[in-house]
């Protein structure tokens, strides 16, 4: 790092030739793994203005490619699982599919079907954090609690079906992991419909919520 | 536009730089004979409406996965019973052309015809250095500062090249086919 001159680690030096008398370095984070992704800024302050800002990034960066590198395919299924926790199932799709148009695979009417159903089921499940815990930032913390208890549901069928709450690894290549049982597919459709009525109550919490409209209202236009 | 017309732009504009013999997808790919051309045809693209740097990235081609890189997990097949030594299979395909070369990756967008063209450029492994596009198109910045961490490629003309995702105690360049990692504070 010869040419490092402006990484946030060599303001953080003490002392720094590079700061004025005036001025102050401060570390914005890291935050903890489990927060909305990690990120570190380094600020130099004077008084309350920020005079420079230098974003650290790479806390959650796993190396998905190297990892790839000397695994085969079938491997890789499971690092997908990872790239977004929350949404595992288009995660695997997405490789899936790439790698079956690789190799020249077709499916079966029938797994593309569940393919697209947990995917939708999990992107259900995925906006159902995403409000609630967008929410719990602007101070409104009753949202997240009806979020979470639709979550649970979504996320009961997914171990009922493939034992994982997560990562699914579910998907797989040429298909999926296991058929869908009639008991499974007679509750999820009792979910389906359960589900409809609740976008409502969900409306009616957040969308007009003082706090809510107070802290998104005009800003970032 | 269509792919031929952009094709048949670009020859006659750039007279050296021709069609790519494998696609990516069915974007319309061009391959540049020399770096020095890469920022002339940026300003054209740029000047046409591909006014956005969607992405740029490239490839190792040195071949095969050595294992040494890997020192974390010698056993990496969980299955195998102890005691048992892996068989490391080699990763290389045959026929594939393996070459001591970067293979680098450029995707302009333009975001009112809807269409994307591609820009590849082959260059030496040893002491990669192509241009910086920073000054033309904003998004280069990181990606540039990236594709350097990983895979120790230099820009030049880049205002602020320095590592931007692995930690500042790691030795070498991630993506690089031949390296080799170094014990650091998180493999104890």
């Amino acid at each position: 790092m010869s040419n490092a001159t402006t990484a946030a680690h060599d303001l953080a030096q003490v002392p720094n030739p590079a700061l004025k008398s005036d001025q102050l370095f401060i570390n914005l984070g890291p935050q903890h793994p489990s927060t909305h992704g990690v990120l570190r800024i380094g600020l130099t302050i004077e008084g309350e203005v920020i005079v420079k800002a230098v974003p650290d990034i790479g806390y959650l960066h796993r190396g998905t490619e190297k990892l790839s590198e000397v695994r085969n395919y079938h491997h890789c299924v499971v690092l997908t699982d990872r790239w977004d926790y929350v949404s595992a199932m288009p995660n695997n799709l997405v490789f899936c599919l790439a790698a079956e148009k690789l190799a020249g695979v077709k499916t079966t009417p029938r797994a593309d079907a569940l393919r697209v159903i947990m995917c939708e089921m999990n992107r259900v499940a995925s906006h159902l954090l995403f409000f609630g815990t967008y929410g719990i930032d602007l101070g409104a913390y009753t949202p997240f609690l009806y979020a979470f208890r639709e979550r649970e549901m979504v996320l009961d069928l997914f171990e009922m079906l493939c034992g994982a709450r997560l990562t699914y690894n579910y998907i797989r290549l040429g298909g999926v992991m296991v058929d869908a049982t009639p008991e499974w597919l007679k509750r999820t459709s009792e979910f389906v419909e359960y589900f409809k009525p609740r976008l409502d109550e969900y409306d009616t919490l957040l969308t007009y919520n003082p706090i809510f409209m107070a802290r998104t209202k005009e800003s970032a236009s | 536009m269509t792919t031929e017309e952009l094709y048949s732009k670009i020859q006659a504009k750039f007279p050296k730089i021709e069609k790519a013999a494998v696609p990516v997808k069915d974007y319309p790919t061009v391959r540049l004979s020399s770096k020095e051309e890469l920022v002339p045809l940026s300003q054209w693209l740029k000047a046409e409406g591909f006014d956005m740097l969607d992405m740029l990235t490239a490839v190792d081609l040195l071949g095969p996965v050595d294992m040494k890189g890997f020192i974390r997990q010698q056993n990496f097949n969980p299955f195998l019973p102890d005691g048992a030594t892996p068989e490391i299979e080699s990763a290389a395909t045959p026929g594939y052309p393996y070459r001591p070369s970067m293979d680098l990756l450029w995707s302009f967008i333009s975001v009112k015809d809807k269409t994307r063209v591609i820009v590849r450029l082959e260059q030496p492994r040893e002491g990669t250095s192509v241009p910086s596009l920073v000054p033309l198109f904003k998004s280069a910045d990181w990606q540039e500062r990236e594709t350097f961490d990983l895979l120790g490629i230099k820009f030049e003309g880049h205002p602020n090249l320095t590592k931007i995702l692995t930690p500042d105690f790691t030795v070498g360049h991630p993506l690089r086919k031949d390296y080799v990692h170094v014990k650091d504070r998180f493999d104890e």
